[in-house]
């Protein structure tokens, strides 16, 4: 069963999905952990001197605050991503076998040629309704068991408003849906446009959120948090802003941090005041281990 | 008086300055100066945003400002006043990549800073790129991109660009967020630029110096 559905599994970390939860139908935001990602210095540093004991760390470190998904990306290095990616995928594994990818890479031929190391069903990052890049995802959609990424652009580009964003979801659905995924395996990235060249460029997303969540029941939606806040000063805290904002909404995984500790506190506080943590024990879990920062 | 416009302008204060330009304009002030002074605000406004006491949103309000500026000028300008140009640069976000914040303020402060610019938008085929600099004979060209893929698409254009035999009298720029050394000796490109005011830094030293 993929994440953010409704479980009685454990989820990793942050504590569980509890019985009374998975009865009344909650969804918990899926977390998943950015930091392997070779546009990171350290990370890239890493991966050029093949310091596997650093990755395996970081990887732990992002399990034990709460990731339910490992993202692993490695398209800064032009040469050698499929190389790289293979590494670390295997790295990652071997230390923490039941940990699951999501595999991210804008080149669909890098994610194919890396698919045969993964061990569990991994999430694809990412596909968009644009012709070529569909069909060139459709064929690795169809040849695995996978939760996929859809990113609303399409061959006139990036949404403008909420109206188009979707448009595009509707249109990502129901062309994956004939490929065979079942809809609860989609997460729908309404690719969040910076506030600082668009004023109202988060209320657009908010809107798409609620919109993709209300028009196409059961299809997940995902977002990245630090585009909204590309040329301000101080952009953690619009991030954290918009995350409570996004969860409202009705975001159900986001691509975060997990050791932002500031940003993970504010996902746990909006996850509590959302009536979605029962009797706030994993909110006071976290801080009974040191996780909350104010 | 003169200045004050420069002032008003660099410190953001639309109303004050949309008002002033009027008033100027009133009691005889050629409009030719009042867009000059227009012209040095913004490029406070730039050094400010290079500096990062001001960031991308004053960037953007200050180019609305000036618009609004210029709209107040246009009827009091001659024609080839109007025209008056540095020089030409063709611009565009490299095939594979839709980023265009970085890009789109590189094109407004070559505007502002006197260039005629090309801007081919997002997702720019190399073909598109080098038939641009073709039928304009634009001597600079910018390439923009943020994802890593990017990289490639413009060590393409560069590469047909040079197959094109355009590339002997041709500087190439390229900029992005994570565009370093090694990606410009990747792609053949010239130079690239951290920021806005580099761009221009680098479209001026090679064809408007003024």
């Amino acid at each position: 069963m993929p994440p953010g559905q409704t479980s009685d599994v454990p989820r990793g970390g942050n504590g569980e999905c509890t019985q009374a939860e998975a009865q009344r139908g909650e969804i918990v935001l899926v977390i998943v952990g950015e930091r392997i990602n070779t546009s990171r210095k350290r990370v890239n540093e890493a991966v050029e001197k093949r310091e596997a004991a650093y990755i395996q760390e970081d990887v732990k470190s992002q399990l034990e605050a709460g990731a339910d998904l490992i993202d692993i990306n490695a398209g800064s290095r032009l040469n050698s991503e499929v190389d790289d990616l293979a590494w670390l995928i295997d790295i990652v594994q071997s230390t923490v076998p039941e940990v699951r990818l999501c595999i991210d890479s804008p080149n669909p031929g890098s994610i194919r040629s890396v698919l045969h190391v993964v061990e569990r069903p991994p999430m694809l990052n990412s596909t968009t309704a644009e012709k070529d890049r569909f069909e060139a995802m459709s064929e690795i959609i169809q040849s695995t068991d996978c939760d996929i990424v859809a990113l609303c652009i399409d061959d006139k580009g990036i949404p403008k408003n909420a109206e188009q964003a979707l448009d595009t979801a509707a249109r990502l659905v129901s062309d994956l849906e004939s490929l065979g995924v079942k809809r609860e395996r989609i997460y729908i990235d309404p690719v969040i446009q910076a506030v600082s060249t668009n004023t109202n460029a988060a209320l657009i997303a908010l809107e798409a959120i609620e919109g993709i969540r209300r028009k196409l029941p059961g299809a997940n939606v995902i977002c990245g948090l630090s585009n909204v806040s590309f040329g301000l000063p101080k952009r953690h805290l619009v991030n954290r802003a918009f995350l409570a904002l996004a969860m409202r909404a009705g975001l159900s995984a986001a691509i975060v941090d997990p050791l932002d500790k500031k940003l993970m506190g504010t996902l746990r506080a909006t996850t509590l005041l959302l009536g979605q943590d029962r009797w706030c024990q994993d909110y006071i879990r976290a801080f009974r281990k040191g996780w909350l920062e104010a | 008086m003169a200045g004050e416009l420069v002032k008003l302008l660099s410190e953001l204060k639309e109303q004050e300055a949309l008002n002033f330009v009027e008033k100027a304009l009133a009691e005889g002030v050629d409009p030719m100066e009042l867009l000059g002074d227009a012209r040095d605000g913004m490029n406070i406004v730039g050094q400010k945003f290079a500096t990062e006491e001001y960031f991308i949103p004053d960037l953007v309000f200050s180019g609305e400002v000036l618009k609004g500026i210029v709209k107040i000028l246009e009827p009091h300008l001659k024609k080839d006043e109007k025209t008056e140009r540095l020089g030409k640069v063709v611009i565009g976000t490299a095939a594979g990549d839709i980023h265009d914040i970085g890009k789109d303020l590189v094109v407004f402060m070559l505007d502002v800073n006197g260039f005629e610019v090309h801007d081919l938008g997002i997702d720019v085929p190399a073909q598109k790129f080098v038939d641009t600099i073709k039928e304009t004979g634009s001597k600079v060209v910018g390439l923009s991109g943020f994802l890593t893929l990017a990289f490639q698409s413009m060590k393409d254009t560069v590469d047909a660009i040079t197959e094109a035999g355009l590339r002997d009298d041709l500087k190439i720029m390229i900029g992005g967020g994570q565009i370093d050394e090694q990606v410009r000796s990747y792609t053949g490109a010239d130079a690239y630029g951290k920021d806005a005011m580099e761009a221009v830094k680098l479209a001026k030293g090679w064809i408007g110096g003024r």
